[in-house]
């Protein structure tokens, strides 16, 4: 369950502790950085979240 | 009348249509009514929980705070995101004791896990109150989207009755069904908005997004950085608003009982695992928003609610400004309607019925609920036609509110020693502390989000005070993952 944990709340952790890093008007890809940062974060966490799935206890999985 | 208006009538009236055919299907019961039998399969649950997460908010409301603001509109889609991630590991052990003791909403949730009716409507009250603004949000965009249409034709007020009468029509006879029907046709009508709003004309009027921005940096410098065109909208606003949100999100009635109708949690987590992809759709209204900024400039104050419309009305043709007029207005409807279903089920279930008459029959009780619609939605009708603020201060404010129940949650599913007096005199002080700073003009306090400072203070005291009150609730009431050691 802590593997799990960890697993689904890293996208969560990142895309917070990454914003005040990207917080600027420059513009990349036709976004804003901070915009930039959040759609890699939001794309990244399914993957993270199938992955604490596959983590979870077998008691807890399909 | 303008064939804009005309036809996003047509489509709300097609709406409307579909909600009260939706209640043919079957025999009206109170759990039928609500939570859908526990039957919603997950491709039908996913709609309605992405119809439900994408609202007005999203759709008026960040592109007239990206307008207005800037960068701070970038709150919504990262909270979202997050909130997902939290529902991923809150709602499966919320969902597996609701079902082995048949609970449907989060008032029998704590009356059940704390064996106490009166905490249950306590939080049922708690859950209705903060219905309230999330409801005004959608009638105030009603009205703007019917004002910006008929061109002024109609007063805002009337737009709002308008949409007040449309939505307790159809929520007063099916509820929750008629919602998920209604919400298929929503979603692919403003995701059709969505993309022209937000891919065809600005690129039209700009050629890139690159193009957009450069000329937004150049005309309104610092706008795309926080905290944009606002003095306190900075980092720590984000990041606390966002905390709050994400942690806040599940604890709205209406979607608290739509985790609890899941199928099995499997569903629960095969959702949280999806619904980010959908949700990248919400950076399109940011573009529209800023487009808006460059070609009709000039809006100021509650209006700038109106600029999405404002830029539609003077893009493109009438009957394409109907379209997207009423998948607006749907984007309103829908969300109204559960989160109305939500409120009224509380009241009537967790104070009426947990609280007042235990002993009402199961068709009184259905009558009382619907009785309550009408008076949520009266409600929120008065504030709604008296409110000035933003849509998206309103909905702040909101969460600042319907969060402080998530201490509480989280704290019975982990812990066995959280009293009921302990989760009582956090939200109670939570909500204090919260709206204290917020009514005097503190929030953001020291820069940080006041319902987060109010968060904080509320997990401290329910701790504090479990610690020195006996948590008197029998085994068969703990949840498994419920420990004997305090939280760490």
């Amino acid at each position: 369950m802590k593997r799990s944990l960890l697993l689904g709340f890293t996208p969560y952790a990142v895309l917070v502790v990454g914003i005040p890093f990207v917080n600027s008007t420059h513009v990349v890809l036709g976004m804003p950085t901070l915009l930039l940062w959040i759609i890699v974060c939001v794309v990244a966490t399914p993957l993270f979240l199938w992955l604490a799935a596959r983590a979870l206890p077998d008691d807890k999985r399909k | 009348m303008p064939i804009s208006a005309t036809v996003a009538l047509v489509i709300v009236f097609l709406a409307t249509g579909i909600g009260l055919l939706a209640r043919g299907r079957q025999k009206m019961s109170l759990d039928q009514w609500s939570v859908a039998g526990r039957n919603l399969g997950w491709m039908l649950l996913w709609v309605l929980m992405a119809g439900e997460a994408l609202t007005t908010a999203t759709f008026l409301g960040a592109p007239g705070q990206a307008y207005a603001q800037g960068a701070p509109s970038l709150f919504i889609m990262c909270y979202t995101v997050l909130a997902y991630i939290v529902s991923f590991f809150l709602l499966p052990p919320l969902w597996r004791y609701a079902k082995r003791h048949g609970l449907v909403t989060q008032g029998d949730y704590f009356a059940h896990r704390f064996d106490s009716p009166r905490l249950g409507a306590f939080v049922a009250v708690v859950g209705v109150v903060f219905v309230v603004p999330y409801t005004v949000i959608q009638l105030v965009a009603m009205g703007s989207i019917a004002t910006t249409i008929t061109g002024g034709a109609l007063s805002k007020s009337t737009c709002i009755v308008i949409g007040f009468v449309c939505v307790a029509g159809f929520v007063f006879v099916a509820g929750i069904r008629s919602t998920a029907w209604t919400a298929v046709l929503k979603d692919i009508l403003i995701v059709i908005a969505v993309i022209i709003v937000g891919i065809v004309l600005p690129l039209r009027y700009f050629g890139s997004y690159a193009n957009l921005l450069d000329a937004v940096n150049a005309a309104h410098p610092g706008h795309l950085a926080l905290p944009g065109a606002t003095r306190n909208m900075n980092v720590p606003w984000f990041l606390s608003t966002v905390l709050l949100a994400s942690v806040g999100f599940y604890m709205y009635p209406h979607l608290f009982m739509a985790g609890l109708a899941a199928r099995n949690e499997q569903s629960i987590r095969r959702n949280a695992m999806v619904l980010p992809i959908y949700l990248l759709v919400v950076a399109l209204p940011f573009y529209a928003g800023l487009t808006a900024l460059m070609v009709v400039p000039g809006l100021s104050g509650a209006d700038t609610n109106t600029a999405l419309l404002t830029l539609v009305v003077h893009s493109v043709p009438g009957w394409l400004a109907g379209v997207i007029a009423g998948a607006g207005a749907l984007a309103a409807m829908v969300p109204a309607s559960a989160l109305v279903v939500g409120a009224a089920t509380l009241l009537s279930r967790n104070i009426y019925q947990g609280l007042l008459r235990p002993d009402a029959s199961r068709d009184t009780v259905l009558r009382v609920s619907r009785l309550l619609v009408l008076a949520v939605m009266a409600v929120a009708l008065v504030f709604s036609l008296t409110t000035t603020a933003l849509l998206s201060q309103i909905l702040v404010n909101a969460y600042s509110g319907i969060t402080q129940l998530f201490p509480g949650v989280l704290l019975s599913l982990v812990w066995r020693r959280v009293s009921k007096q302990g989760v009582t005199a956090g939200i109670v002080v939570g909500l204090v502390v919260a709206f204290a700073l917020i009514l005097t003009g503190h929030d953001p306090f020291l820069g940080i989000n006041a319902g987060l400072v109010g968060l904080l203070a509320n997990a401290v005291v329910t701790v504090a005070v479990s610690l020195r009150t006996p948590a008197v609730v029998s085994a068969a009431r703990l949840p498994t993952s419920a420990t004997t050691s305090p939280p760490t």
